[in-house]
This record gives structure tokens, C-alpha cells and sequence, in this order.
């Protein structure tokens, strides 16, 4: 029964993956598909961790367990922000709906609600 | 065959499918952002796929070749990100 419901968990998990490769395929613009395939994949890698420790229980797979989620929950937005960052930095345009650009370039970029 | 192995054969090919689709990216770009991203997805589900092995094979060993890639994979995603920033940046 504990199996069947890690088995379950890891589905969920690799079901989360593909909805954020499928947001590579789907959204508009860099800063977008950046979001899905930075958050997502997180959430994905805890469901299989979990899947794991259901699989595996014990003291070993409980630490490998938060060395694994601590890891991943600080690379994974650190490695999105750097790409962001360099996307925002060459210059590379947000989608034609975005409303705001707080950044560095933004008053050149983009108009604001109230200005229009 | 029960149904653990069944959801974990359709866990892997979920898997397999989600990393087709990101070498598709990866290739088609247009952009290299677009490819950097992809590479860093690859990596999250490089990671995943090492799990599922180690479901399907109930061996341990590839959660820690998972835990090191896990590691190492961003890596080239922060130089390569640095690099671009150098190269490109205004």
C-alpha cells in the first residue's frame, strides 16, 4: 500500500515535469518560460523525494532526503534568476502584454497604464 | 505485473517524453537564453529520471549519482549566464 502510494507520488511528480516542459513550448516570452522551468521542476524533484523516502523509509533516505531538498531549493531559483538576469541584461524584449518593467531599462521599454 | 510497476512505467515514460521535448528546445532555440533554459531543465530532469531508476532497479546508488549531479548541474548555467552577461550586457 506504501508502494502504490509512493508510485503515485512519483507519477504526480513527472506529471509536473512535463507540464513545465510543456511551458517552454507554450509561453510567450524568455522571463515567462524561465518561471515555468525554475518552479516547477522543484516541485516535481519533491514529489519524487518523496516518492523516495516512501519507497526507501529510513534514517538515511530522511537525511538524504533534506541534504537533497535543501540543495535543489537553492540552486534551482538561483540558476532561474541568472538566466533571467542575463536575459534582461542582453536586452531581450518581454511579451506584448507585459504591463510593467521595473528594471533597469524601464522607462524605455515599455509604457505604463497611466501614461497611455 | 502491479500496479506500482505500471505507474512507474508510465512515470517513465512521462519522463522520457518531457525530455524529449526539452532536447526539441534545447535544438530548436531560437534564442541562446532559450537553450540555456532548456539545459537547466534537462538537468532537473536528468535528476528525475535517476530517481525513477532507482525505483524501478531498487537500488540506491543512483540517488547519490543524483544527489552529485544535483550539485554540479547549475554550474554551467551560472557561467554561462556570467559569460553572456560579459559578452552581451548593456
Amino acid at each position: 500500500m506504501i508502494e502504490l502510494a509512493a508510485a503515485i507520488l512519483c507519477l504526480m511528480g513527472c506529471l509536473v515535469m512535463l507540464i513545465s516542459t510543456l511551458g517552454l513550448f507554450r509561453f510567450p516570452d524568455i522571463y515567462t518560460r524561465i518561471h515555468a522551468t525554475g518552479v516547477a521542476p522543484s516541485l516535481g524533484l519533491l514529489l519524487l523525494l518523496l516518492a523516495a523516502f516512501l519507497f526507501f523509509p529510513g534514517w538515511w533516505m530522511f537525511g538524504y532526503l533534506v541534504v537533497m531538498i535543501t540543495i535543489n531549493f537553492l540552486t534551482s531559483p538561483l540558476a532561474a534568476h541568472l538566466i533571467a538576469r542575463a536575459a534582461y541584461q542582453s536586452g531581450l524584449p518581454l511579451c506584448e502584454g507585459s504591463k510593467c518593467d521595473e528594471g533597469i531599462r524601464g522607462e524605455q521599454s515599455l509604457p505604463n497604464d497611466a501614461d497611455s | 505485473m502491479n500496479w506500482v510497476e505500471i505507474l512507474l512505467e508510465i512515470s517513465a515514460g512521462i519522463l522520457f517524453l518531457s525530455f524529449a521535448l526539452s532536447l526539441v528546445h534545447l535544438y530548436q532555440g531560437p534564442m541562446i537564453m532559450d537553450r540555456i533554459n532548456a539545459l537547466n531543465l534537462l538537468g532537473n530532469l536528468t535528476v528525475g529520471v535517476l530517481f525513477l531508476f532507482g525505483f524501478l532497479q531498487r537500488d540506491l546508488h543512483f540517488f547519490e549519482i543524483a544527489l552529485i549531479l544535483c550539485l554540479v548541474s547549475f554550474i554551467p548555467i551560472v557561467v554561462i549566464s556570467h559569460f553572456l552577461v560579459w559578452r552581451y550586457g548593456k
